[in-house]
C-alpha cells in the first residue's frame, strides 16, 4: 500500500520539480508579475512531456521541454489582446487550452484529466482578462486548487470538500463520537460492563480448575467425602451464578448499545435528509435517487450494526486477550509464551484467508447483482420484450448470467470447503501445545489435570479472540467507507447559499432583468453566454429555441435553482442573490411538463402550494384551473387518493392540478415549462383557458415547442447556441424572417401535412 | 448496403474524396471543405469508438452540427488517412495497459501501478468493480478517479500475474 502511495507522490513531485525550472524560465521572460501559472504534462500528440504556462496581465507564456537533455527549453509568448476567445477543449482523456486568433485556433497546451482543473480554470480566467479594460488590477481569481486535495492532489468529486484518499478512519469515527456526545455516559456504563463480563469469562476456567484439582482429582487428601460433596456443589452453584450474572449484564449492555446505535442512526438520517433538502438541484441530481436512498438507509444501517454488533465484540475480545494473557503469564509464563508466540503468525494467516474469501464472495455478489439487473430490466420492460418478440434472447441472456453465477459460487463453495477445516485446525493448534506442555508435567507432578482444563479453556478463548480480531479490519473498512459516504454529503458545500444579509420579506412586483448572464453545468462548457434582456411587470415572455439550447436552464436561473456563473439577474432592481431563496421561490409559480403528484389526496396536492389555504380557496383555484369538474367525478372528490399507489389521473388532469397549485400560490412570477406539450390539442385548448386566467397580471415566462401556445406572449426570446438570437414581438420576428419565422413556417407545414393525411 | 428508412430522411451524408477535402493547417488542426465550400475547422468523433476506430467517423463543425460521416478512413488514401488518424489520436487519449505491477485495495478504492504504452503510471480507481467496464469478453476500459481512461486490449493477453491482480474485479 505504502509503496503505491509513495509512487503516486513521486509522480506528482517529479512533475512539480521538472515544471519548477520551467516556471523560472517563464518568470525570466516576463517583466510583469505572473497572475497565475500551471504545469501541463502532454504535448499536442499526447506524448508525455513537461511544460509550464504563466499568464501576466497582457501575455501568455508557454514553456516546453524541447528534448530530453533539458537544455532546449523553449518559451513562446502570446499577446492576450491578439486573441478573440480562449477555450478549454475537453477531449476524451485530455483537456487542451486553445485560443482563437484571426479566425484560426491555436493550441497552447494539453494535459491528461489529472491536471484538467488547472486548464479549465485558466480558460475561464483568460476569457475574463480579454474583457479587462486595462484600468487597475484585473479582477480574476485563479483557484483550480480548491477542487484538488492539498495532500494527495486528487481532484475532489464535484462539490465535495473531503478527499476520499486522505480522510483517516479515525477522524471519521471521532466525528461519529461527536454526534453521540450526549450518550457518552451510557457508553461508559456499557464499557464498564465489558470489564465485568471479561472478568467472569476468565473466572470460569479458574473455577473449573478448582473443581478438578480440589475435589474431583485431588492430588492429596482434602477431607471427608461429605466436605468434598459440599465443595463441589458450592463451586457448581458459583459457576451457575456467575453465568447468570454474565447473561443479565449482557442483556443490559446490549440494550444500552442498541439504544445508542438507533439514536445514532436517527441522528445521521436527520442530518442527511436536512442536508439533501438544502443542497441545490445540481448537487442532488448529480447522484441517482437510488444512491441517495442507499446512503440514507444502507450506510446508516451499516454504522448502526457496527456499533451495536462489532464494537462490543471488539472491546470484549481485546479485554479477553489482555486479561487472559496476563492471567496466563502470572500462572505460568513459560506456557503463556509458548501459547502466545504462534498467535501473531496464525492471525496473519487467518487475516489473509479472510481477505481472500471476502473478495471471492464480493465477486459472486457483484455477479448476482448483474443477473438481478437483467431480471429487473426484463420485468420493467416486459412490454418491449414481448412486442419485439425477444423472449428467447432474454431467456438466453439470463441463462448465461445465472450460469456464470452458478459457476463462480460453486468454485467459491469448493474453495471455502477446502479452507475452513484447515482454518479450524490452525486456530486449534494451541491446544496441542498446552496438552504436550502440561501433560508431560502432570506425569512429573509439577502440574495438575485442573491446570490442563484451565489452560485449554484459556487457549481456546485467546485464539478465538485473535481470530475475530483478524476479521475486523475488513469490517472497519466497510464502516469507515459508509461513514465517509455520509459525511461526504453532510460536508458538501451548499452551492446556492443565502447570504447573511439576504432579504427575507421582499415583495416581488414583477420586473425582471438579466444582465450578461453566463452559466454552464460543466466548468468548461457554457450553456448560456452573456444573456441580457429585461421584462416589465405583467409581460408574458415566450422562450423559443431548439432542444438543448438552454431554455429550461434560463428559467432554472430565474428560480435560482442554480447560481449564475457571471452577470446578474435582478428582480425589481434587486439581485436575486440578495433575496432569500425561500422568499424568492414562494413568489414564483411553476407548471412543468411532467407534473409530479405526491402520494396523498387531490386536496393535499393542491394545498402543497399553500398549506394555510382555506378549502374555499382550494376549490376556487381548482375551478379556475378547470380541474373542479373532473375532480368531482372522482369517487372521493377532493379526498381521492392519487400518486404512486393511488388513483391514476390522465396527463391533462394532472396538469390541471398543477395549474391549480400554481394559482393557489398566487405568484408574482409564473413559469410555464412546456406546460401543455404533453397533451392532445383538445385538452390543450381547455387548459389554455385556465392558463390565460393564470397569466393575467403576472410576469410570465413560458417555454413551448408548439409555437401557437405562445401567441399571447408580449415578447419572444429566441435562443440559439446559448445566446439570444432574436428578441421581439411575434410580428417583429416574423418580419425579420429569421430563426423564429422559419420555426413557425416549419410547424405550419407540419400541421398542414398532418391535416391532409 | 445501406437501408433507406424513409425517402431521404434517414440517409447518411457520406464524405468521400469526391465531395470533401481534408487538410491540416499549420496549427495542427484538421480542416474540411465539404461540397466545395470554404474550408472550416472540423471535429472528428468515432461513432463506434469501441470496435470501429477507423470506420464511421462523424465530422462536425464547431457547433456540433454534423457535416457528414466518413465510412472508412482508408477511402481517402494513405496521406489523408494519416491526417484523419492523427486528429483522432489527438482527440482520443486512452493509454493501453500493458501490465499491472501492483494493485492494492483499501476502502473500496484501489491503487494500481501500471505499465502503459506511454510509460508507467500510478492510478487510483474508485469503486473498482464499477470502474472497470468490460467490452465483449476480452477487452476492458479502466477509469481512474481523475477521469483518465485506460484500455486493456486483451485480458487474455495479459501476463499471468497482472491478470491475477485484477481477476477478482472482473
Amino acid at each position: 500500500m505504502k509503496e503505491i502511495e509513495k509512487a503516486r507522490r513521486r509522480q506528482r513531485e517529479k512533475l512539480h520539480n521538472e515544471s519548477q525550472r520551467l516556471f523560472d524560465r517563464v518568470a525570466q521572460s516576463s517583466s510583469d508579475e505572473l497572475l497565475f501559472k500551471f504545469a501541463f504534462n502532454l504535448d499536442c500528440e499526447n506524448r508525455d512531456t513537461v511544460g509550464a504556462v504563466g499568464v501576466t496581465r497582457d501575455m501568455l507564456f508557454v514553456a516546453t521541454e524541447g528534448e530530453k537533455n533539458g537544455d532546449a527549453t523553449s518559451v513562446t509568448a502570446h499577446r492576450i489582446a491578439d486573441y478573440t476567445e480562449f477555450k478549454a477543449r475537453v477531449n476524451i482523456g485530455t483537456v487542451s487550452l486553445e485560443g482563437e486568433r484571426d479566425g484560426e485556433w491555436i493550441e497552447f497546451c494539453r494535459t491528461d484529466m489529472t491536471l484538467s482543473p488547472y486548464v479549465t480554470d485558466a480558460a475561464r480566467c483568460l476569457s475574463a482578462l480579454l474583457e479587462y479594460d486595462g484600468e487597475g488590477t484585473p479582477d480574476i481569481v485563479y483557484e483550480p486548487d480548491r477542487r484538488i486535495c492539498p495532500i494527495c492532489h486528487t481532484p475532489y468529486d464535484k462539490g465535495v470538500t473531503v478527499c476520499h484518499n486522505c480522510t483517516k478512519p479515525a477522524s471519521n469515527f471521532k466525528r461519529l463520537m461527536a454526534i453521540v456526545k450526549k450518550d457518552i455516559p451510557l457508553i461508559i456504563v456499557a464499557f464498564s460492563m465489558f470489564f465485568v463480563l471479561s472478568l467472569i469469562k476468565i473466572a470460569n476456567p479458574a473455577l473449573q480448575k478448582v473443581l478438578v484439582d480440589g475435589y474431583l482429582m485431588p492430588s492429596e487428601y482434602v477431607g471427608a467425602q461429605e466436605d468434598i460433596f459440599k465443595g463441589i456443589i458450592t463451586v457448581v452453584i458459583l459457576l451457575a451464578l456467575l453465568q447468570l450474572v454474565y447473561r443479565v449484564i449482557e442483556v443490559i449492555r446490549s440494550n444500552i448499545l442498541v439504544l445508542v446505535s438507533t439514536r445514532l442512526v436517527k441522528k445521521l438520517r436527520t442530518l442527511l435528509f436536512d442536508k439533501i433538502q438544502l443542497l441545490s438541484i445540481s448537487a442532488v441530481s448529480r447522484r441517482t435517487s437510488g444512491e441517495l436512498i442507499n446512503r440514507m438507509i444502507r450506510d446508516t444501517m451499516h454504522i448502526s450494526e457496527f456499533f451495536s454488533g462489532y464494537v462490543p465484540q471488539l472491546i470484549e475480545n481485546t479485554l479477553i486477550i489482555l486479561f487472559v494473557g496476563v492471567a496466563m503469564f502470572l500462572y505460568n509464563w513459560r506456557l503463556a509464551l509458548l501459547v502466545l508466540i504462534p498467535a501473531p503468525i496464525i492471525m496473519m494467516i487467518t487475516r489473509r484467508v479472510w481477505r481472500f474469501t471476502h473478495r471471492l464472495y464480493h465477486r459472486q455478489w457483484m455477479m448476482e447483482a448483474d443477473s438481478n439487473t437483467i431480471l429487473h430490466d426484463v420485468f420493467q420492460g416486459i412490454r418491449v420484450v414481448k412486442v419485439f418478440g425477444m423472449e428467447e434472447e432474454e431467456i438466453k441472456k439470463y441463462d448465461k448470467a445465472i450460469k456464470k453465477v452458478a459457476e463462480v459460487s460453486e468454485k467459491n463453495e469448493i474453495t471455502w470447503a477446502k479452507i475452513i477445516p484447515y482454518m479450524t485446525y490452525i486456530i486449534g493448534i494451541g491446544n496441542y501445545i498446552v496438552m504436550a506442555f502440561v501433560g508431560t508435567r502432570i506425569i512429573g507432578g509439577e502440574m495438575t489435570v485442573g491446570d490442563l482444563t484451565m489452560f485449554t479453556a484459556f487457549t481456546g478463548q485467546i485464539y478465538y479472540a485473535f481470530d475475530w480480531l483478524s476479521r475486523l479490519p475488513r469490517r472497519l473498512q466497510m464502516t469507515s467507507t459508509a461513514v465517509s459516504h455520509i459525511f461526504d454529503i453532510v460536508d458538501e458545500e451548499v452551492d446556492v447559499k443565502d447570504s447573511e444579509d439576504a432579504i427575507e420579506d421582499f415583495e416581488i412586483d414583477g420586473n425582471v432583468e438579466f444582465s450578461n448572464v453566463s452559466f454552464g453545468y460543466e466548468e468548461a462548457e457554457d450553456v448560456l453566454r452573456r444573456i441580457s434582456f429585461s421584462v416589465k411587470k405583467g409581460e408574458m415572455i415566450g422562450i423559443v429555441g431548439r432542444s438543448g439550447v438552454g431554455k429550461s436552464t434560463l428559467i432554472n436561473l430565474i428560480m435560482r435553482l442554480y447560481e449564475v456563473r457571471e452577470g446578474s439577474i435582478k428582480i425589481d432592481g434587486v439581485d436575486i442573490k440578495n433575496i432569500s431563496q425561500h422568499c424568492l421561490r414562494s413568489q414564483i409559480g411553476v407548471v412543468l411538463q411532467e407534473t409530479f403528484l405526491f402520494s396523498g389526496t387531490v386536496l393535499d396536492n393542491i394545498a402543497y402550494a399553500d398549506q394555510n389555504a382555506s378549502r374555499e380557496d382550494i376549490i376556487r383555484a381548482a375551478r379556475l384551473a378547470g380541474a373542479h369538474k373532473f375532480i368531482m367525478k372522482l369517487p372521493d372528490g377532493y379526498h381521492t387518493y392519487v400518486g404512486d399507489r393511488g388513483y391514476t389521473l390522465s396527463g391533462g388532469e394532472r396538469q390541471r392540478i398543477a395549474i391549480a397549485r400554481a394559482i393557489l400560490r398566487n405568484p408574482k412570477i409564473l413559469i410555464l415549462d412546456e406546460a401543455t406539450s404533453a397533451l392532445d390539442t383538445e385538452t390543450e385548448q381547455i387548459i389554455q383557458n385556465s392558463i390565460a386566467a393564470l397569466v393575467k397580471d403576472r410576469t410570465t415566462f413560458a417555454i413551448a415547442h408548439r409555437l401557437s401556445t405562445l401567441r399571447n406572449a408580449t415578447k419572444l426570446i429566441v435562443l440559439d447556441k446559448g445566446k439570444i438570437a432574436e428578441f421581439g414581438t411575434h410580428e417583429e420576428l416574423m418580419r425579420k424572417n429569421g430563426i423564429y419565422a422559419s420555426l413557425v413556417l416549419a410547424q405550419r407545414t407540419m400541421s398542414t401535412i398532418a391535416k391532409k393525411s | 448496403m445501406e437501408r433507406k428508412v424513409f425517402d431521404g430522411v434517414g440517409d447518411i451524408k457520406f464524405l468521400t474524396p469526391e465531395n470533401c477535402i481534408f487538410t491540416k493547417n499549420e496549427n495542427g488542426f484538421i480542416k474540411a471543405s465539404v461540397d466545395g465550400a470554404e474550408p472550416i475547422r472540423v471535429y472528428l468523433y468515432r461513432v463506434f469508438p469501441h470496435d470501429m476506430t477507423d470506420k464511421y467517423i462523424s465530422v462536425t463543425d464547431s457547433d456540433k452540427t454534423e457535416l457528414g460521416m466518413i465510412r472508412d478512413i482508408a477511402e481517402f488514401g494513405e496521406d489523408i488517412a494519416r491526417v484523419i488518424n492523427d486528429d483522432l489520436n489527438r482527440r482520443y487519449f486512452i493509454p493501453k495497459i500493458l501490465a499491472i505491477t501492483a494493485l492494492e485495495e483499501k476502502f473500496g478504492n484501489s491503487y494500481w501501478n501500471i505499465k502503459t504504452d506511454i510509460g508507467e503510471r500510478t492510478i487510483t480507481v474508485r469503486d473498482t468493480f464499477k470502474s472497470i467496464i468490460r467490452i465483449g469478453e476480452d477487452r476492458a476500459i479502466v477509469s481512474d478517479e481523475d477521469g483518465n481512461r485506460y484500455e486493456i486490449v486483451s485480458l487474455e493477453a495479459l501476463d499471468r500475474k497482472s491478470y491475477r491482480r485484477i481477476e477478482l474485479f472482473l
